[in-house]
C-alpha cells in the first residue's frame, strides 16, 4: 500500500507533467492512477496466491509489477494523448519503473522491519527493566508513583467491596444481587486493571510514535548526514536510471559526475556543520536550497561545456529536484535510527544501573516483580471475578432461597477479606521470615520437640531467613509426617558465605527416599550444589547453604 | 458429654495426655505448620485407642495443602456442608467412640468432585488457587508449561468446568477451590 502511495506521489509530483513542473494534467493523473492500479493489483494477487512468499518471489513480483507500472503509465499517456517532457521511450520507463519498485519497496520493507524490530526489543528491555525495577525497589523504598497508585486502588476497592457487602445487609432482591455483582466487576474494571497498569508503567521512556515533523527539525538542526550510505542509494537509482535512460556510456559518465558534485557539496556541508553545531540548521537549509541549482549548473559547465556531452533536460531537472528531497528522507531515517537506538540504550543503562544496585544490595530475586504482578493478576482479580460471578449467577436463578444463601456467603467472604485486609500491598503485610520461622517452630511443638539455635535477625537478609523459613518449614513437616521423629535441632550459623542451616530429627523409623520429590527439587532449584541430605541409624540430617 | 478445647497443638496434646478424651474432634487448616491431620497422627500417638473426627469446611483434606499423611486407621472426615443438624454429629462422635479402630470409609466425601482429582492435580489447583501463573507452577513443580496447561485443562474437565467464551477457565477454577473449601456456597 505504501508503495502504491509513495509511487503515485513521486510520478504526480516529483516527476514533471507534460507541460514541465506543477502542470498536472488529467491525462497525465489518469496515466499515474492506471500505472498504480496496475501494480497494486499484482502485488494484491501476489500475495493472495502465496501469503509467504520467499525473497526470490518477492523480488520477481515487485520487478514484474513494476515494469507494467512502467509500462502502462507510458503507453497510458500515449493513449490519452499526453507527450512532451515527462514521457520517454517506453522500454526505458518500463525498466526504470522495475528497478525503483524493487529499491523502493525494499526500503520500505527494511524500515517497517527495522520499526517492528525496535518495538520488539523496546518491549523486550522495558520489562525487564521494570522487573529489576520493581525488585529493587520493594518494601519501603517501593517506586512512590507506584505505591501511589496501589493505595489509590486498594481504597477505591475497599469502598467498593463495602459497597457490595452493604447492598446485600437486608434480604437478597434480584436486584441487589445484579448490583452487587457489577460492583465487583467495576472494582475490577476501574480499579484494579489500572493499578495494575500503573505498577508496569512506572517511569520509563514512552516508546512514542515517531512523529515527522519533529524527526525533520530534529535532523535539520543536527544535520548529521550519512555520506557513503547517501551516495550509495544515489549510486544504485541515479546509475541504474542514467544507464537505462542515456545507455552504459552517457548514462555512466553521467552518474559519476553526479556523485563527484553532490558528493563534494554533502561533504562540505556535513563538515561545516560538524565544525559549527550551532549553525548547523543554517548550513543545512542553505544545502537544500542550493543543491538543485548548483547541480544543474555543474551539469552545464562540467558535461555540456567541458565535455561536450549531449542536453538532457528533463533528466537533469528531475535529479535536480529529487537529490534534495532524498537526501532529506535519508538524513530523517538515520536520525530516527539513532533516536530509537538512544531510548534503547537509556532502558540499557536503567536496567545497568538497577541491576549494579541490585548487586549492592545483596540481589534481591526478580521474581518479587513476578509475585507483585501476580498477586494483582490473578489472586486479587480471580477471587474478586469468582465472587462477582457467584452473585450474577445467583441474580439470575431468579430463587429467593437460592439468593439467600449467596447472599449469606458473598458477606461472610467480604467479612472475612475485609478483616484479613486481605488486598494489602503484598510488600506491606508480609510476614518476615525470621518471624516466619518462630510461628512455624512454635506451631510445631507438642507435635514435635524443637531445639533452636539461630543467629538474631540482623545478621542475615530478609531473603535469606524468608529461605530459611521454607526449610524450616518443609524440614518439620518431613520430619513428622514421614521421618515418624519426635525431636529435631534447628541451627543456624552466619559465615562468610552465607546462612549455614541445619536441621537434623532422630526420625529413623521410616526409610525415606530423598533420591527424588519436589522438595529436592526445589532445593537444587534455590540452592544448587549448596545442600545435603544424610540419613543415618540416628535420624536424617539435611544441611543447606543460604548466600 | 464433657467437652475441653485447645487452640493449639501442643495445647491439644497436653490436654489429651490429661484428660484421655474418647473422641478428638479436629479441624484441618490450624494455620501455618502442622494441619489438624498431623495433630491426629500426634495425638493416636499418645493415646492409641482415641477415636478421631475431623470436622472442617474442606471437601478433601488434600485441600489442606501439598503432602498432607493419609488420615489416621479409623477416623471419620465430616464436611461441614454435609450435615444440617448437631445430631447428624454427635452421632458421628458416637460411631467413632464405639470403634475408634474400625476400619472405614475415613473420607465419605469420596463421592465428592475431587475425589476424581490425583495428588498432582489438587496441588497445581492450590497453586493456581495461590495466585501463580502456569509459568510459577512449572516452576515449582519442575515440570514445562505445556504439561501445567494440560494438567490445568484435566483438572477443569474432571471437575465439569467448561471452556467459556466469556468466563475465564482460571477464575472457574478459583471459584470451585472456594466451593470446596466451603468460603463460598456451591451452586
Amino acid at each position: 500500500m505504501w508503495a502504491t502511495v509513495i509511487g503515485a506521489f513521486s510520478s504526480l509530483v516529483l516527476v514533471p507533467g507534460p507541460a514541465g513542473f506543477g502542470s498536472v494534467s488529467w491525462q497525465w493523473a489518469t496515466a499515474v492512477a492506471a500505472s498504480q492500479a496496475a501494480f497494486a493489483l499484482i502485488i494484491v494477487g501476489v500475495r493472495h496466491a502465496s501469503p509467504s512468499p520467499g525473497s526470490v518471489t518477492v523480488f520477481l513480483a515487485l520487478a514484474m509489477a513494476g515494469a507494467i507500472r512502467g509500462f502502462v503509465l507510458e503507453v497510458g499517456a500515449g493513449l490519452l494523448g499526453v507527450s512532451g517532457i515527462s514521457t520517454s521511450d517506453v522500454v526505458s520507463r518500463t525498466l526504470n519503473s522495475a528497478v525503483i519498485s524493487v529499491i523502493g519497496v525494499a526500503l520500505i520493507g527494511a524500515t517497517l522491519a527495522w520499526r517492528a524490530d525496535f518495538r520488539a526489543q523496546y518491549r523486550l528491555l522495558r520489562d525487564r527493566a521494570i522487573l529489576i525495577g520493581t525488585a529493587a525497589h520493594e518494601g519501603e523504598d517501593i517506586e512512590p508513583s507506584v505505591l501511589e497508585a496501589w493505595t489509590a486502588m486498594k481504597r477505591d476497592l475497599d469502598t467498593a467491596l463495602q459497597a457490595a457487602n452493604s447492598r446485600l445487609a437486608d434480604g437478597a432482591t434480584r436486584r441487589d444481587m445484579q448490583e452487587a455483582a457489577a460492583l465487583l466487576t467495576d472494582a475490577i474494571d476501574v480499579n484494579l486493571r489500572p493499578a495494575a497498569r500503573a505498577m508496569w508503567q512506572e517511569t520509563l521512556p514512552a516508546d512514542e510514535p515517531i512523529r515527522l515533523g519533529s524527526l525533520f527539525v530534529d535532523t535539520i538542526e543536527r544535520w548529521r548526514l550519512p555520506i557513503w550510505e547517501t551516495l550509495g542509494f544515489f549510486l544504485v537509482v541515479v546509475g541504474i536510471g542514467s544507464v537505462v535512460r542515456s545507455g552504459l556510456v552517457d548514462g555512466g559518465a553521467y552518474t559519476v559526475r553526479y556523485l563527484i558534485v553532490t558528493g563534494l557539496i554533502l561533504w562540505a556541508s556535513t563538515s561545516l556543520a560538524r565544525a559549527m553545531p550551532r549553525r548547523a540548521p543554517v548550513i543545512a537549509v542553505v544545502t537544500l536550497v542550493l543543491l538543485p541549482p548548483v547541480l544543474l549548473l555543474m551539469d552545464y559547465w562540467i558535461g555540456q561545456v567541458l565535455l561536450g556531452l549531449p542536453e538532457d533536460p528533463a533528466g537533469q531537472i528531475i535529479v535536480a529536484l529529487q537529490t534534495p528531497i532524498t537526501t532529506v528522507f535519508i538524513a530523517m531515517a538515520f536520525e530516527a535510527v539513532r533516536e530509537r537506538e538512544q531510548v534503547l540504550m537509556a532502558l540499557q543503562a536503567r536496567i545497568d544501573d538497577e541491576v549494579a544496585l541490585l548487586r549492592q544490595q545483596g540481589g534481591r530475586s526478580h521474581r518479587d516483580a513476578q509475585r507483585l504482578s501476580a498477586f494483582v493478576h490473578h489472586s486479587v482479580q480471580s477471587e474478586l471475578s469468582a465472587i462477582a460471578m457467584q452473585a450474577a449467577e445467583a441474580a439470575a436463578t431468579n430463587d429467593i432461597a437460592t439468593m439467600e444463601v449467596v447472599r449469606h456467603q458473598t458477606r461472610a467472604r467480604l467479612d472475612q477479606l475485609e478483616a484479613l485486609d486481605a488486598y494489602a500491598p503484598p510488600w506491606g503485610g508480609q510476614v518476615r521470615g525470621r518471624e516466619r520461622i518462630d510461628t512455624v517452630v512454635e506451631a510445631w511443638r507438642g507435635i514435635l520437640e524443637i531445639d533452636i539455635d539461630l543467629p538474631d535477625e540482623s545478621a542475615c537478609r530478609d531473603d535469606q531467613w524468608s529461605l530459611a523459613a521454607r526449610v524450616i518449614e518443609e524440614g518439620l513437616a518431613n520430619s513428622a509426617r514421614h521421618g515418624d521423629a519426635g525431636h529435631v535441632t534447628i541451627a543456624g550459623r552466619c559465615e562468610s558465605d552465607g546462612l549455614a542451616l541445619r536441621v537434623c530429627d532422630d526420625g529413623a523409623a521410616v526409610p525415606r527416599n530423598v533420591s527424588s520429590g519436589l522438595g529436592t527439587q526445589w532445593l537444587d532449584r534455590v540452592a544448587p550444589g549448596d545442600w545435603a541430605l544424610e540419613h543415618t541409624s540416628q535420624g536424617a540430617e539435611l544441611f543447606v547453604r543460604i548466600r | 458429654m464433657d467437652v475441653r478445647s485447645a487452640s493449639t497443638a501442643r495445647e491439644a496434646l497436653a490436654l489429651a495426655v490429661e484428660c484421655r478424651p474418647s473422641v478428638a474432634l479436629v479441624d484441618l487448616d490450624l494455620g501455618p505448620g502442622p494441619t489438624g491431620i498431623d495433630l491426629a497422627h500426634a495425638l493416636r500417638k499418645a493415646l492409641p485407642a482415641l477415636g478421631i473426627c475431623f470436622l472442617t469446611s474442606f471437601r478433601d483434606p488434600r485441600l489442606a495443602g501439598p503432602g498432607i499423611p493419609p488420615l489416621p486407621i479409623g477416623s471419620l472426615y465430616l464436611c461441614k456442608a454435609d450435615f444440617s443438624h448437631i445430631d447428624n454429629l454427635i452421632a458421628t462422635i458416637s460411631v467413632v467412640e464405639h470403634a475408634p479402630l474400625a476400619r472405614r470409609a475415613p473420607f465419605p466425601g469420596a463421592a465428592g468432585p475431587t475425589v476424581k482429582l490425583t495428588d498432582t492435580q489438587m496441588e497445581v489447583l492450590l497453586l493456581v488457587g495461590e495466585g501463580a501463573t502456569t509459568a510459577e507452577i512449572a516452576e515449582r513443580r519442575g515440570v514445562g508449561d505445556s504439561a501445567v496447561e494440560q494438567t490445568i485443562a484435566r483438572i477443569c474437565e474432571r471437575l465439569g468446568i467448561p471452556k467459556h467464551d466469556v468466563r475465564n477457565q482460571r477464575v472457574q477454577l478459583v471459584q470451585a477451590l472456594h466451593q470446596l473449601r466451603g468460603q463460598t456456597s456451591e451452586s
